[in-house]
C-alpha cells in the first residue's frame, strides 16, 4: 500500500485526466507528454480482446513506451503524417472516473472514454474502457500507465487509430 | 497507326507507346463490382484462415470471407470444415461467437443442433418429420464448395470445379514455404486479429501492396523514425562492442531503396516476380531487424545471441543460401485476388473485400514461429507496430492515400478518367529500373483481372 500522503485523490486524478483531454484536443502534444512519467506505457489492445490481454503475447494496436510515444508525437507534428494532416478535430470525453485502488506502483483509476474525431466530412467515434495508473512525483501527479480497451470488435468504420485516445 | 486495345473490362494497353491504363470506373461503378464478385471472387481460391487458429478438436471461429459468414471448425475427428453460418431450417445464425470450443452448435431461432462437422444432430420437434429426416446429408450445415490447404494456409473456393489450390498457387508456393519454414514445429497466428474498414475499393489496397513509388512519399515519417532509431541503436551497439559496419550501407532510406532495387534486378532473373495466375512478389535485403532471424542495431544487443542462434539453426536445416533468403530479406507476396502476405517487421497476413465499390473490409493477422522465446515474441509484437496495423507509423498513411484517391474518382466519368500504371513498360533508360523501380507487378495483377472479367 502507498502511504496515505502519496496516494492520489479522485479530485487530483480528475484534474489530471481532464487536463490531458484538453491538451489532446488542442493538439498540444509536447505539453501533453509532460503529463507522463519516464517509465510510462500507453496501450491500446486490438479490438475484441479480453481485459487482461498482455501486449507481450497478443497483437495490440498500440504498445508505446516513452521512446515510441515521443516519436509518435514527433510524427504527428509533421505535415508528412498524412493521415493527420491537416489535424483532425477531436473531443475527448473521459467519464465515470473512480479510484479503484492504490498499490506500491501508484493509484489505479478506472473510467470510460468516448472520443470523437472529425476529418474530411467524416465523424468517427472511439468508445471503451480506460484504465490509468497515476503516480505522485515530487509536487506533481503524473500518468504512469494508460490503457484504453476499445468497446468495438473491429475498427469499422473508423479504419485507423491515428489520434491518441 | 495507333495500336490501342480498349477492353470492356476497364484496362487499356498500348504496347508500342508504352501505355497501360486502368479506367477509374473500375473503382466506382457497381456494375464492375458485381462482375468481380461473380467472375473473380466466385471463381478464385480465397484465403480463409490458418491451421493454427483451430488448435484442438472442437475449436471453432466465425469469419466473414467474400461477404459470406462462415464457421471454421475442427471436428471431433480432427478434420477441418468451413460451413455457411446459417441454419438449414429457416436460416437463423447458428454460431454467434467469435471463437471458442464446442462439440455442437445450436441455432437460437428454433433450436436445431449441428455437430462440429456440420451434420444435423437434433431437431426439437423430431416427431413432426418423417423417419430418418435429420440424417439426410442435405439437412446438415452447408459446407463451402471447396476447402484446401497449403502448408497450414486454408483457402476456400466457391466454384466446385476450380483447379486444385496447389496448381492455383503456382509460383507463390515457394514464398509460402519461406514463411512456413521459419518454424521447426509450426507457425501460429498470434491472438489479436485486426479488422478495419477502408473507404476505398479493394483493388486500391492490393495495388498499394505492390507499388514501389508510394513508399518514399507516403512513408517519409516512418523512414525518418527508423533512421533515428538506427542511429541511437548503432551507438548502443558499439558501446556493447558489436561491429555495426555491416549495417551502415543500409542505414538511410535512400540507401535502402537502392539496395531494394539492386536486389530486384538480381532476383528478377533468379526468381520470377510474376509468379503465375496473377500472383506476384518482391524481396529485398532488410534494413531493419527481422524477428526471424536477423538482429539489427536498432534492437537492443541483448536479443542478438538468440537471433544469431536461430539463424544458425536455420542454416543447418535449409542450407545457407535459402537461410539467407528467408532471414535476411523482406518478402511481399500478393496472391490473386485479395491476399497479401508481408514478411518484414513481423509477418502480416491481410485480405480485403468490397461489398460497395467505395469501401472495403480489411482483415489482418500476424503469424509467428510457435516455439519462439517470450523475449523474441515480445520484441516481434513491439516492432510489428512500428509500421504495421491501423495505429502504426505506416499503414494509416496508406489508408489515407487510397481513400483520398477514391474520393478523387468521384466525377471521373465527366472527363473519362484513367489511372496510369505504365512505368517500366517502355523505359527510355532501362537502368532507371534500379533507381526507380517500375509498375510491372501492378500490370501482372491488372492483366489477370481483365482476363477473369472477360471470361
Amino acid at each position: 500500500m502507498l502511504a496515505p500522503q502519496t496516494a492520489v485523490s479522485l479530485a487530483e486524478a480528475q484534474d489530471l485526466i481532464f487536463l490531458e483531454a484538453e491538451l489532446l484536443d488542442a493538439w498540444r502534444l509536447d505539453d501533453w507528454i509532460k503529463l507522463y512519467t519516464d517509465d510510462m506505457t500507453y496501450l491500446v489492445p486490438s479490438p475484441g480482446m479480453p481485459a487482461d490481454a498482455s501486449p507481450d503475447t497478443r497483437l495490440f494496436l498500440i504498445y508505446d513506451d516513452r521512446f515510441r510515444m515521443e516519436n509518435r508525437v514527433k510524427r504527428l507534428k509533421k505535415r508528412t503524417a498524412h493521415s493527420e494532416y491537416p489535424h483532425s478535430t477531436t473531443v475527448h470525453m473521459y467519464g465515470n472516473l473512480r479510484v479503484a485502488g492504490h498499490d506500491a506502483d501508484g493509484t489505479v483509476v478506472h473510467g470510460t472514454f468516448h472520443v470523437s474525431r472529425y476529418k474530411d466530412g467524416i465523424m468517427d467515434m472511439f468508445i471503451g474502457r480506460a484504465r490509468y495508473q497515476l503516480l505522485r512525483q515530487g509536487d506533481a501527479v503524473l500518468i504512469r500507465h494508460k490503457r484504453c480497451d476499445l468497446g468495438m470488435d473491429a475498427l469499422v468504420p473508423q479504419g485507423r487509430l491515428t489520434i491518441i485516445l | 497507326m495507333e495500336q490501342r486495345i480498349e477492353t470492356p473490362a476497364g484496362i487499356r494497353v498500348d504496347q508500342s507507346n508504352g501505355l497501360f491504363q486502368v479506367s477509374r470506373k473500375v473503382f466506382t461503378d457497381p456494375e464492375f463490382l458485381k462482375l468481380e464478385h461473380e467472375k473473380i471472387f466466385e471463381k478464385c481460391w480465397l484465403y480463409f484462415g490458418h491451421d493454427s487458429e483451430l488448435p484442438e478438436r472442437g475449436s471453432f471461429l466465425t469469419r466473414t470471407v467474400a461477404g459470406r459468414d462462415f464457421i471454421f471448425s475442427r471436428d471431433s475427428a480432427g478434420e477441418v470444415h468451413v460451413l455457411y453460418n446459417l441454419c438449414t431450417h429457416r436460416g437463423g445464425r447458428v454460431c454467434r461467437e467469435k471463437s471458442g470450443k464446442a462439440s455442437v452448435f445450436q441455432c437460437f431461432y428454433h433450436g436445431w443442433v449441428f455437430g462440429s462437422d456440420g451434420a444435423l444432430r437434433l431437431i426439437p420437434q423430431e416427431g413432426a418429420y418423417p423417419e430418418g429426416y435429420k440424417n439426410d446429408r442435405e439437412r446438415g450445415l452447408v459446407p463451402v464448395p471447396r476447402l484446401e490447404q497449403y502448408r497450414g494456409f486454408w483457402f476456400i473456393n466457391l466454384d466446385a470445379n476450380a483447379i486444385s489450390l496447389f496448381d492455383y498457387l503456382a509460383g507463390a508456393k515457394p514464398y509460402l514455404d519461406n514463411i512456413a519454414d521459419q518454424s521447426e514445429v509450426g507457425m501460429a497466428i498470434v491472438p489479436g486479429a485486426q479488422a478495419f474498414q477502408v473507404d476505398a475499393n479493394w483493388k486500391l489496397w492490393h495495388e498499394n501492396g505492390m507499388d514501389p513509388f508510394h513508399v518514399n512519399t507516403v512513408h517519409q515519417t516512418y523512414f525518418e523514425y527508423s533512421t533515428d532509431v538506427a542511429k541511437i541503436g548503432k551507438e548502443r551497439a558499439q558501446a556493447s562492442g558489436i561491429a555495426t559496419e555491416v549495417f551502415d550501407r543500409k542505414a538511410s532510406a535512400e540507401e535502402m531503396m537502392k539496395g531494394r532495387y539492386a536486389a530486384l534486378m538480381q532476383t528478377a532473373t533468379k526468381m520470377k516476380l510474376d509468379l503465375g495466375n496473377g500472383h506476384m512478389a518482391y524481396d529485398y535485403p532488410a534494413n531493419h531487424g527481422r524477428p526471424f532471424a536477423q538482429w539489427h542495431p536498432s534492437w537492443d544487443p541483448k536479443y542478438k545471441p538468440e537471433l544469431d542462434q536461430s539463424f544458425e539453426r536455420l542454416v543447418a536445416r535449409v542450407g545457407e543460401e535459402r537461410a539467407k533468403r528467408i532471414a535476411l530479406y523482406d518478402h511481399h507476396v500478393l496472391i490473386f485476388p485479395n491476399l497479401a502476405i508481408v514478411d518484414n517487421h513481423g509477418i502480416m497476413i491481410r485480405t480485403y473485400f468490397s461489398t460497395k465499390p467505395e469501401e472495403m473490409l480489411v482483415q489482418s493477422w500476424t503469424l509467428a514461429p510457435a516455439e519462439e522465446s517470450k523475449e523474441i515474441r515480445r520484441l516481434r509484437l513491439y516492432s510489428y507496430m512500428d509500421f504495421l496495423g491501423p495505429a502504426g507509423f505506416g499503414t494509416p498513411d496508406d489508408v489515407e492515400a487510397i481513400e483520398a484517391a477514391q474520393r478523387g474518382y468521384k466525377g471521373a466519368e465527366d472527363y473519362d478518367g484513367w489511372n496510369d500504371v505504365s512505368a517500366g513498360m517502355l523505359p527510355a533508360d532501362p537502368s532507371s529500373f534500379v533507381r526507380n523501380g517500375d509498375e510491372g507487378r501492378m500490370r501482372v495483377f491488372w492483366s489477370k483481372w481483365a482476363e477473369y472479367m472477360h471470361a
